[in-house]
């Protein structure tokens, strides 16, 4: 079925559907709202006064509001919002796109040679906002309706969803944001800086960043964290740490600076602290990180000294793009707020990392290593802890690129509970493989279950050797006991 | 006055650089006093450790005489001082946590009179032998950051040099014991010290074994000692005469455990 051009006029009229809709829900809710309209919109202007806003005609008149009518290009919408955020420095900024990073639009562009979408992806756009001094008020998303391309739907399905695993933001066609200045921002410098694009944002080259999340949760531990970090073997190392802001900013150095200064004297490392409002950390976090290698700890996670080097090494002996090493997840017992370590258990288990593992053990993010440099400029993100869990990244990273498993002893050490976040169904999951690799899967499993069964059988026919040798009497009595129920 | 001891051998400059870092740090909460011994073949490292912590106390012993034995010739030394409260042996491969000396004689205030030894616990990598969760009470203390105080060198004197490497902190512990002496950890005082993934090389296997047939033979525990002594032959170990030992008081073979083999406590994993 090859798209029509009234299929794309929909599009848009739908988008401007939905941003009329978008904006009136932001605006009424200011008592006294001015709203500027960038571009004509009859219809919204109409459903603006009707429910009591002013319409103003420029900056001039002091808008609280300022609506980007028409669909913003890719190569304008920067300079559009720079404009009008010094313009008008205490407005909102409302504007919506039909996203072109879509995964249905990338579908008809694929398939049915639909021309791509002229406004910007949805993974440029945001990461621009805060280099921009912008920040996100409200955003709204919209799904692309499925079942209208030419595939059949499960193979649809099965596409758009490797995409939204790659990208959570593949299926979100519309996108609707409200935007304000941040307090104290050069908007323009900002742009202007940000601008140079791909030197402030290409990786460096052999630096490992570790994202270290520094949740309330785990402010004891958050010393040996850091002490473990210190003194393991790899450099050159980045230490990115996450702390979720509190109601007021810390006067001077926080704790969790005064700790990172004082390593610093044992283990060279650079380190900066990012702090954002609830959700926003982990990918503020990615967006600072500088190093080629990512990796992740959680505050109440050890490194060992090689669990790097390791992990890296194995990366550069090969192509894939991340690596998993084996963990150690400690059993506590708490005794005058003191933990005891009662024993370690180690996980995964067994000689191949399998997808199953990365569903039941979340806290494995943070004992992976990744090579940005293989990952084709795909971009990461990862929610704050408690608010997804992390086995959704992992998953997501497996479905296209194979994870290599170091298959050694463990080299760090979870000494927390498993995170409560449920991940996605394993079920739901679309994975790219081979086939080979999938016969290679169900293989293992068939032989786990042979052993166990053999295992089974074994551990029966001891037992039958060892209960006729020491209590024939009794053994025959159950034998015959055996026969008779078995007949 | 703590008076810390460190036994040097060949250490490579990243080891010392960040051992004195560790120790400056800890100098902000603790008063110590740093001695070197070197057992190094020169005393190459002697320049090295002047640039790294300026006004070292270096003594180069001329000879590679153990680590049993340079440790005992600085208990000697620091114990000779009345002002001493304790000597601490301290690995050269190990990084301190900033408030190591701190917590370690925390615990010996916490165990009181009886306090013995007192040992840091390993990091990131926990020991596996158990300690009492409560009194922090333990089989034996490790030597890799090990408190000694100055009552039980009173009683047991420091360690046997017929150990020349491995098992000296062992029995020192076990000899504590029988003494009546409180054997602890300070769980709150880390030391970073990881060698599970070191080279597992036959000369170190040997001298396990070698010290290990030693132990045994000490405290009356025949059939461990010929084993080890079987293993350290196997290993192609020069034949050597165990030297003669008293026979070994009950309280000494009440201390011992050797039914855990080299763990000489059960393990917790």
């Amino acid at each position: 079925m090859v798209r029509r051009p009234e299929d794309t006029a929909g599009e848009v009229e739908s988008l401007a559907a939905r941003l009329r809709a978008f904006v009136l829900a932001r605006v009424t809710v200011t008592r006294g709202a001015r709203v500027a309209l960038v571009g004509s919109d009859a219809l919204l202007a109409r459903a603006l006064v009707d429910s009591g806003c002013e319409v103003v005609d420029g900056a001039g008149a002091g808008p609280t509001h300022v609506v980007l009518v028409d669909e913003p290009a890719a190569s304008t919408l920067e300079s559009l919002l720079a404009e009008w955020a010094t313009a008008v420095p205490g407005a909102e900024l409302l504007f919506g796109f039909r996203n072109a990073g879509a995964g249905a639009s990338l579908l008809a562009t694929f398939l049915e040679g639909v021309p791509a979408r002229p406004g910007p992806a949805e993974a440029v756009v945001r990461s621009r906002f805060a280099a921009c001094g912008l920040r996100v008020q409200a955003r709204e998303a919209h799904p692309a309706a499925k079942g209208r391309g030419p595939l059949p739907a499960e193979a649809e399905r099965s596409l758009r969803d490797v995409f939204a695993q790659l990208r959570p933001d593949a299926e979100d066609d519309v996108v609707l944001y409200a935007l304000a200045r941040e307090a104290d921002a050069d908007v323009m410098a900002a742009m202007e800086s940000a601008s140079g694009g791909t030197a402030s944002t290409a990786l460096v080259p052999e630096l490992l960043t570790v994202i270290l999340w520094a949740g309330p949760e785990h402010r004891e531990s958050l010393d040996e964290a850091v002490f473990s970090l210190a003194c393991q073997d790899y450099r050159p190392l980045e230490v990115v740490v996450v702390e979720p802001a509190g109601a007021s900013p810390p006067a001077g150095a926080s704790p969790v600076e005064v700790c990172l200064e004082l390593y610093r004297r044992i283990g060279d490392f650079t380190f900066q602290v990012v702090r954002r409002g609830p959700g926003e950390g982990m990918d503020a976090a990615l967006r600072a990180a500088r190093g080629q290698y990512l990796a992740f700890l959680d505050a109440s996670g050890l490194v060992y000294p090689r669990h790097f080097v390791n992990l890296i090494g194995a990366l550069k002996s090969g192509d894939a793009a991340w690596a998993v090493s084996r963990a150690y997840r400690d059993v506590l017992r708490t005794s005058d707020a003191e933990a005891y370590v009662e024993t370690k258990v180690p996980f995964p288990l067994g000689d191949v990392l399998e997808l199953e593992h990365l569903h039941r053990h979340p806290w494995l993010v943070n004992a992976q290593v990744i090579d940005r440099a293989r990952l084709a400029g795909l971009p990461l993100h990862l929610e704050d802890p408690g608010t997804e869990s992390p086995s959704a990244l992992l998953l997501r990273l497996a479905s296209v690129f194979e994870p290599l498993f170091i298959n050694g002893l463990p080299t760090c050490e979870q000494r927390g509970p498993e995170p409560i976040a449920p991940g996605p169904a394993l079920s739901e999951v679309r994975v790219l493989r081979s086939f080979g690799a999938w016969e290679g899967a169900v293989g293992r499993a068939r032989n786990a279950g042979q052993s166990a069964k053999d295992l089974r059988h074994r551990v029966l026919d001891t037992l039958n050797s060892r209960l006729k040798q020491w209590v024939p009497g009794l053994h025959g009595n159950v034998r015959a006991w055996v026969s008779k129920w078995s007949r | 006055m703590l008076c810390v001891g460190v036994v040097l051998y060949e250490n490579d400059r990243r080891e010392l650089q960040r051992l004195c870092a560790s120790f400056a740090l800890n100098r902000e909460t603790a008063d110590f006093h740093v001695v070197w011994r070197d057992n190094s073949p020169t005393d190459a490292l002697r320049a090295e450790l002047e640039h790294l912590w300026p006004g070292a106390d270096y003594r180069f012993t001329g000879a590679n005489v153990g680590f049993g034995a340079a440790h005992n010739r600085g208990m000697a030394e620091a114990f000779a001082a009345p002002d001493t409260r304790a000597y601490v042996c301290v690995n050269p491969d190990g990084v301190l946590h900033p408030r190591c000396l701190t917590e370690l004689l925390a615990q010996v205030d916490a165990v009181g009179e009886r306090a013995g030894l007192v040992e840091a616990r390993l990091f990131p990598d926990e020991h596996p032998k158990p300690y009492a969760p409560r009194t922090h009470e333990t089989p034996w203390c490790s030597g890799c950051v090990l408190l000694v105080t100055r009552g039980l060198y009173a009683a047991v004197g420091g360690f046997d040099e017929n150990f020349f490497m491995y098992c000296e902190d062992v029995d020192l512990s076990w000899r504590a014991r029988a003494a009546g002496f409180g054997v602890h950890v300070a769980p709150r005082a880390l030391v970073h010290h990881y060698t599970v993934d070191r080279a597992i090389t036959p000369r170190r296997e040997r001298m396990v074994r070698r010290s290990a047939a030693y132990l045994g033979h000490k405290y009356g525990n025949a059939a461990f000692a010929r084993e080890r002594l079987r293993e350290y032959q196997e290993l192609g170990g020069e034949p050597f005469a165990l030297p003669p030992v008293p026979r070994p008081s009950a309280a000494l073979r009440n201390a011992a455990d050797f039914e855990h083999l080299l763990q000489f406590a059960e393990p917790r994993w």
